[in-house]
């Protein structure tokens, strides 16, 4: 009777078999707990405070002092250097500005070089230029607003991590924070809504948070 | 034992007739090359045994058993080495066996992972990159876009976009395009600009009879002569954005003067420098900075009367601020006489004529409580727009204004229950109101149902208050109360309730600055207060 069919064997292939589809089933899960928390949805909200810009691109921050950029945008502008769609630059911290008169929609400013820039660890530093400009904001009148870089070359230029983090530190301070995602190609642009209705500069908080 | 000795002579191959002695000499020899082998020792003592040496052969004995213990033990350690090896090898074997199936496991599921995260692919034929959540994001706020667009403009339709052929779904995709949004608003603004251009060629000309015409210098007048410069109005529309969040009004004036300096303005684009010198005057009114407002506005009157009812309203206000009555009624005259210009001569939009009609109302009543001629005012801006078929979005959204203005006349009138259900449904069902005057609505509601002793319903606007308050991220100001305010100490009620409707009044009003909970903690009171009596 013993020399007849064993069953161990298959025993043993069915209970492994079925261990190994547990296993899958819980990376599966783990997989898609981690998608839900990717998708950061932002949501916008009405305000009356006044956004301060920054632009967080590879693992730098520039804090944007918007006078000094118009009156350079301005300057350029007089000189007949904006023509044609001609990419001029500002003197200021590897900014380039655009002006396409056809478009209507504002002016764009083209980011060159960021070697300038404060990387995020300048956050903590208190004799930062980027920690200073962050400690200035006044929660109660003003908020943050980021242009991020989204590339596809996660390691060169996409701003998402750096603006994580200041965003992050930016919530210890009670500061509110606005973004919108931007490229090479899609640069930020400076524009009003009274003239095209997507140029709005609202904070935003994430669905899991309360506002 | 003679067999040992006769046998050792065979393997060394001796001679059998040779001696013990012999013998003996020869086994000496032999352990002078081999003195570790304990055979050769044991030999050398059987035959001083023989040979009566006694003493030799005991210690030949002892030191043959002391060999023999040594090689025992070398034998033993050796044992032990092997066996660890062995057992090494076999641990291995266990782990290679036992950890196979989890590496096997591990392998595909970091291959699983790769694969479930692979980035999307590009469309080769666009040659925009494309990112996943950006698009995604994109795709929600277009839907969001759409379903606005169709909301606020019913007569839009999609089909048509000048091709047959094209699918909704096309056209929606024609919308993702940078830019086609603008491009639509753009269209609609140079329509609106046609006509506003024309009107302010006419009310240029326009000189009110109830005040001494405004003194300009050369300077102020005149401004450089040539066409406009390309990328100027853009320049200012860009900066628009980043002035008009400014708060502190002395930096905001001095950007727009240095500004202004830098461009040295032409004749040409006059509106734009206008446009920048509304801001200031905005600004210093928001401030009640009486002395600056009446300086931009005198500035704004001498560089371009076409913003003449923008003038006479911060006029209107900076002068009843400043105390002088007279002066304010006048520059309110002024207003009307000009508004009237404006429709005699037209081409101003219907919408800039319906709002201008509510801000008469809003000047009637806010500084002089003249109810009757808000009333009537904001009946002509309702009337303006509502007989009208297709209406645009900038329409819809006066409407909504002049409607929530109309309610607080309404309230403050308290009329008839009918009357203030049907504005009240018309409010609710256009969905126009924006969050911070749906907290308009349900205290004006609210405040209506209180003073006409409708608790239950006073209850449920009261709690749609508070859920309001509860949810919003942030409190904005939108109304002016002081109308309201003033009109309640010349009414009948009784002291009690006066105090519950200037407290709910408080809990909506950005006079008095307080955070979220202390409003939402005034409403419970006052619901309280509802429920005792």
């Amino acid at each position: 009777m013993n020399n007849l069919i064993s069953l161990d064997s298959l025993t043993d292939i069915v209970s492994n078999s079925v261990g190994i589809l547990i296993i899958f089933a819980v990376i599966n899960l783990i997989h898609d707990d981690s998608k839900t928390y990717q998708l950061e949805i932002p949501i916008e909200h009405a305000t009356e405070l006044k956004p301060i810009f920054f632009i967080a691109k590879g693992d730098r921050i520039l804090p944007i002092n918007m006078t000094k950029i118009f009156e350079s945008t301005t300057v350029q502008i007089t000189q007949g250097m904006s023509e044609n769609k001609r990419i001029f630059p500002l003197d200021y911290f590897g900014l380039y500005g655009q002006v396409d008169s056809k478009e209507n929609s504002g002016i764009s400013f083209h980011v060159h070089d960021i070697s300038q820039w404060s990387k995020t660890q300048a956050l903590e530093k208190n004799t930062s230029a980027l920690h200073k400009s962050i400690t200035h904001i006044d929660p109660k009148t003003q908020f943050a607003y980021f242009f991020v870089y989204d590339s596809d070359d996660e390691t060169a230029s996409n701003g998402f991590e750096a603006f994580r983090q200041a965003r992050k530190y930016l919530k210890k301070y009670h500061i509110k924070t606005g973004w919108q995602p931007v490229s090479a190609e899609n640069p930020m642009i400076i524009c009003d809504e009274a003239f095209n209705e997507s140029c709005t500069y609202l904070p935003a908080y994430l669905g899991k948070d309360t506002p | 034992m003679s067999t040992l000795f006769s046998q050792l002579r065979k393997r060394w191959d001796l001679k059998e007739d040779i001696s013990n002695k012999e013998l003996l000499f020869y086994v000496k020899i032999k352990l002078k090359e081999d003195p570790d082998n304990p055979e050769l020792i044991y030999v050398l003592a059987e035959l001083q045994r023989h040979l009566g040496e006694t003493k030799e052969a005991i210690k030949s004995y002892k030191e043959t058993i002391q060999l023999t213990d040594q090689r025992t033990q070398q034998r033993g350690i050796s044992l032990e080495q092997q066996l660890v090896l062995r057992r090494k090898k076999v641990f291995e074997t266990f782990l290679l066996y036992t950890l196979f199936p989890f590496l096997v496991i591990l392998l595909s599921a970091i291959i699983y992972w790769n694969m479930s995260n692979k980035p999307e692919e590009l469309n080769g034929s666009n040659k925009e990159p494309q990112f996943a959540f950006t698009n995604w994001l994109a795709k929600r706020q277009l839907v969001e876009i759409m379903s606005t667009l169709k909301k606020q403009n019913p007569e839009i339709s999609f089909e048509s976009n000048g091709s047959v052929t094209q699918s909704t779904e096309d056209f929606l995709l024609s919308l993702m395009k940078p830019n086609s949004l603008s491009q639509l608003k753009r269209e609609q603004q140079e329509s609106l600009d046609k006509g506003k251009n024309k009107g302010k060629e006419a009310q240029a000309r326009f000189q009110c009879a109830h005040e001494a015409p405004v003194q300009c210098t050369k300077q102020e007048m005149s401004l450089a002569s040539g066409k406009p410069r390309k990328g100027v109005a853009v320049l200012m529309q860009s900066y628009w954005a980043i002035l008009k969040t400014e708060k502190d009004c002395k930096k905001l004036e001095s950007s727009i003067e240095t500004i202004i300096k830098q461009l040295n303005f032409r004749e040409s684009e006059k509106e734009i420098k206008v446009i920048l010198d509304s801001l200031s005057i905005e600004c210093f009114s928001q401030a009640k900075d009486i002395e600056n407002t009446l300086k931009q506005a005198r500035k704004l009157q001498c560089t371009d009367s076409s913003y003449i009812n923008t003038i006479y309203w911060y006029k209107t206000i900076s002068y009843h601020r400043a105390g002088k009555i007279k002066e304010a009624q006048a520059a309110y005259r002024c207003y009307q006489d000009a508004l009237k210009h404006a429709e005699k001569i037209g081409d101003i939009t219907l919408s800039e004529v319906a709002s201008r009609h509510r801000e008469s109302a809003v000047l009637a009543w806010l500084y002089f409580g003249d109810l009757p001629t808000a009333m009537n005012e904001l009946i002509t801006a309702r009337k303006t727009l509502k007989g009208r078929k297709n209406k645009t979005a900038s329409m819809l959204r006066v409407i909504s204004e002049i409607n929530l203005d109309l309610m607080e006349a309404y309230v403050t009138d308290n009329v008839d229950i009918e009357t203030f259900k049907a504005l009240l449904e018309e409010i609710n069902s256009s969905g126009l109101l924006t969050d911070p005057y749906k907290q308009i609505k349900d205290t004006l509601t609210a405040i209506y149902y209180l003073q006409n002793k409708d608790n239950a319903t006073a209850i449920i606007s009261l709690q749609n208050l508070r859920s309001r308050y509860k949810l919003i991220p942030e409190f904005i100001c939108g109304w002016d109360w002081s109308g309201f305010i003033h009109s309640l100490e010349t009414s009948t009620y009784d002291k009690e309730m006066k105090e519950k409707i200037i407290k709910l009044v408080a809990v909506s009003s950005c006079e008095e600055p307080q955070p979220m909970e202390q409003r939402i903690k005034s409403i419970d009171q006052i619901l309280q207060w509802i429920q005792a009596h």
